[in-house]
């Protein structure tokens, strides 16, 4: 066993709880609100970045569409936008208004799993577990779940069809990184991606405002943690590492200039230099994010049956309510077995 | 008297060695902090081993054959057949792989034929077996001939069809998932991958497999048809047999025991097929069944595999995978046996 090792979570917290340290007395611990908490409040996760994620924009295209970035925070907004942009596409040099991708066997994790986040805790509180305690009792909020999928239906009607119902996350990266798209549903993970398409535009996240009401931030936190082993022989070596790590200037250039993530310490001084995480770094220090609360879903489920169903949706073999429908089923299917 | 004492003696190294070894366990399990239990262990197992080489009587010939098989033995062992046992007594538990707290019988079993998606990658695995198993020998076996006719550049037409064969499965696989969906589709302008369509997704996996495949068989096919004796030939030749008689009277009776070795090869290849299924689509798409959608693509390996890794249900996983071991054995020794019987002798 290592002394270090990676957890993506809440399954993975119960795989492994039995080999973590308790990190609660460390001083980086008081200083983030990324941390991984156990049930019990203890913290045995050490945050080391801060993702986010919504529909990213290429801000020269929406300048040139005459479409105010901050207009997009619910669903009339994205409306109006995306056929307005539709309507210019020739003359903005666009194939198509986003970059979507919801083929299930290789893209189910954007699908599933991010822009089902959304639904999830998309306008809520951090650590409001209202619908993912639903789901993980097997039922969904079927009014919510609508308006989620009235959204998606807008996203997959606006998006390039083959990308769409074949294309990899490559091919959504390019379409949009050679500026062929206005919008990507993926997050500020592509800012390490951005040189090799030679990226020119200026380029940000907006939130995957599916609701009728203002959704105003994006969904952002830690996606992943490092525990400690409790069995290992460098348990104080480990501990002084991570300090090292999220506290110190050399630290916090490590993981932020050299790694190019956000850091999740209040304390940190070192300020991103990507796009993406400027971007993303608005809203986190303006505390307008949300949870990942789809880190909690039972495990495998967007591979093994959501997923699927965003396929067929964007493939136009099931409707609105058949989405919603099938999406129940199987969702209390998944969590019965 | 002395022949006794020499006994004694040579039994010794024996007796100390499995006393080492029973030391070194019980450190195993109640001292692990104990720096010795590792040298403990090995040093008893080779004194075991020089005790049996020591031991005398009739059965010493037999006892030093064992030895000298023991490496292969010892491997085979702890690489092949320990993990399987372990595998089938996993499979009882509710193992989540890295401890299991309980006994569940025969539970696993029981829910995995309740659930909808594994005997719908079971049914499509036995029909993938069987096409690609005809279609991989049909194709292997055509170009066998070509290569073994008077064709100009044979040697040539043999490297290329091999060659699919050394490109590993899911670097072609990624290949073959970028030609269906970007080089067709811009070839026929307008159209949409096939990969998108339950039914052609399928027959894609079967061209990309057939593909890959039949040079390999080829090869066999082609070292069966050189085995052909050239008298027979010469024989049927001044009897005036023709080339498509003396293919079906003569050679392909001649090669019986090659159709054996290259049926049982692709069936167990088919039934196994992993990486093309989980590089070309895994899984996808999405085919409605019922109310529910299921993974239209998804093959009994791949299955195992998501069962286990996806959703972290290894117990499940390791039940599937002693199920497809048993069908795989069933089918595979029933083929060998019917074959058998229509193989010449020479």
């Amino acid at each position: 066993m290592p002394d270090l090792f990676v957890f993506g979570g809440e399954g993975d917290y119960q795989t492994w709880k039995d080999y973590m340290t308790d990190l609660s007395g460390e001083e980086w611990a008081s200083q983030t609100e990324f941390g991984f908490k156990s049930p019990d409040g203890k913290t045995v996760g050490f945050p080391y970045a801060v993702e986010g994620y919504g529909i990213t924009y290429n801000k020269d295209v929406l300048k040139a569409a005459g479409i105010d970035p901050a207009s997009l925070t619910n669903y009339d907004g994205f409306k109006k936008a995306f056929e307005i942009i539709d309507q210019k596409k020739s003359e903005l040099g666009l194939t198509a208004v986003c970059s979507v991708a919801a083929e299930s066997g290789q893209m189910y994790w954007s699908t599933g799993n991010h822009l089902f986040g959304y639904y999830l805790s998309g306008g809520l509180k951090r650590g409001d577990t209202t619908y993912i305690d639903q789901l993980k009792s097997g039922k969904v909020d079927a009014g919510r779940l609508g308006q989620f999928a009235d959204f998606m239906k807008l996203l997959f009607d606006y998006s390039d069809k083959n990308t769409l119902i074949s294309g990899t996350y490559d091919d959504q990266l390019a379409l949009w990184a050679q500026g062929k798209t206005a919008f990507i549903t993926q997050g500020n993970w592509i800012d390490p991606s951005l040189p090799d398409y030679n990226v020119k535009f200026g380029c940000g996240i907006a939130p995957l405002a599916f609701t009728k009401e203002e959704m105003k931030g994006v969904l952002a936190d830690c996606p992943s943690w490092w525990a400690v082993y409790n069995k290992g022989t460098s348990i104080d070596a480990c501990k002084a590492f991570l300090k090292e790590l999220a506290l110190t200037e050399e630290g916090q250039k490590c993981l932020v200039s050299d790694c190019g993530m956000i850091s999740p310490y209040t304390t940190c001084k070192v300020s991103p230099k990507t796009p993406l995480a400027m971007s993303l770094k608005t809203y986190v220090d303006a505390g307008n994010t949300y949870s990942w609360e789809w880190t909690k879903m039972p495990e495998g489920i967007s591979m093994n049956a959501t997923g699927k169903l965003f396929e067929l949706y964007a493939k136009g073999e099931i409707d609105k309510d058949g989405f919603v429908n099938m999406m129940q089923t199987a969702i209390a299917d998944y969590v019965k077995k | 008297m002395e022949g006794k004492a020499k006994k004694t003696i040579n039994v010794l190294p024996a007796v100390i060695g499995a006393v080492m070894v029973c030391c070194g366990l019980y450190f195993d399990f109640y001292n692990q902090g104990f720096w010795g239990r590792g040298p403990l262990l090995i040093g008893g197992l080779l004194l075991i081993v020089v005790g049996l080489y020591l031991v005398p009587g009739r059965k010493h010939r037999v006892i030093v054959n064992g030895l000298f098989l023991l490496p292969l033995i010892g491997a085979f062992f702890i690489t092949v057949l320990i993990p399987f046992l372990f595998g089938i007594f996993y499979s009882f538990t509710d193992w989540n792989g890295i401890k299991f707290t309980q006994f569940i019988g025969l539970k696993n079993y029981v829910q995995m034929f309740h659930a909808p998606d594994y005997l719908y990658s079971l049914l499509i695995t036995f029909l993938f077996t069987v096409l690609n198993m005809v279609l991989v020998n049909f194709a292997a076996f055509f170009l066998a001939l070509l290569c073994t006719s008077e064709v100009r550049g044979r040697n040539f037409y043999r490297a290329s069809f091999f060659l699919p064969n050394l490109i590993g499965g899911i670097v072609l696989g990624y290949v073959w998932q970028f030609i269906f969906n970007k080089v067709f589709t811009s070839l026929i302008a307008g159209s949409v991958s096939m990969l998108t369509n339950p039914n052609l997704a399928f027959f894609a996996i079967l061209i990309v497999s057939t593909w890959q495949y039949a040079g390999y068989i080829m090869m066999i096919y082609v070292t069966g048809l050189q085995g052909v004796p050239k008298d027979i030939l010469e024989a049927s030749a001044v009897d005036g047999a023709g080339a498509l008689k003396t293919l079906l009277h003569i050679k392909l009776p001649m090669i019986a025991n090659t159709f054996t070795v290259c049926i049982f090869l692709t069936l167990v290849n088919s039934f196994k097929q992993f990486d093309l299924n989980y590089s070309i689509t895994n899984g996808a798409p999405s085919r409605i069944l019922g109310a529910k959608a299921v993974a239209s693509t998804e093959f009994l390996a791949l299955n195992i595999y998501n069962t286990a890794i996806a959703r972290n249900r290894y117990a499940e996983g390791q039940t599937k995978a002693v199920v497809f071991f048993l069908i795989l054995a069933a089918v595979s020794l029933t083929q060998v046996s019917i074959s058998k019987k229509r193989e010449v002798e020479l």
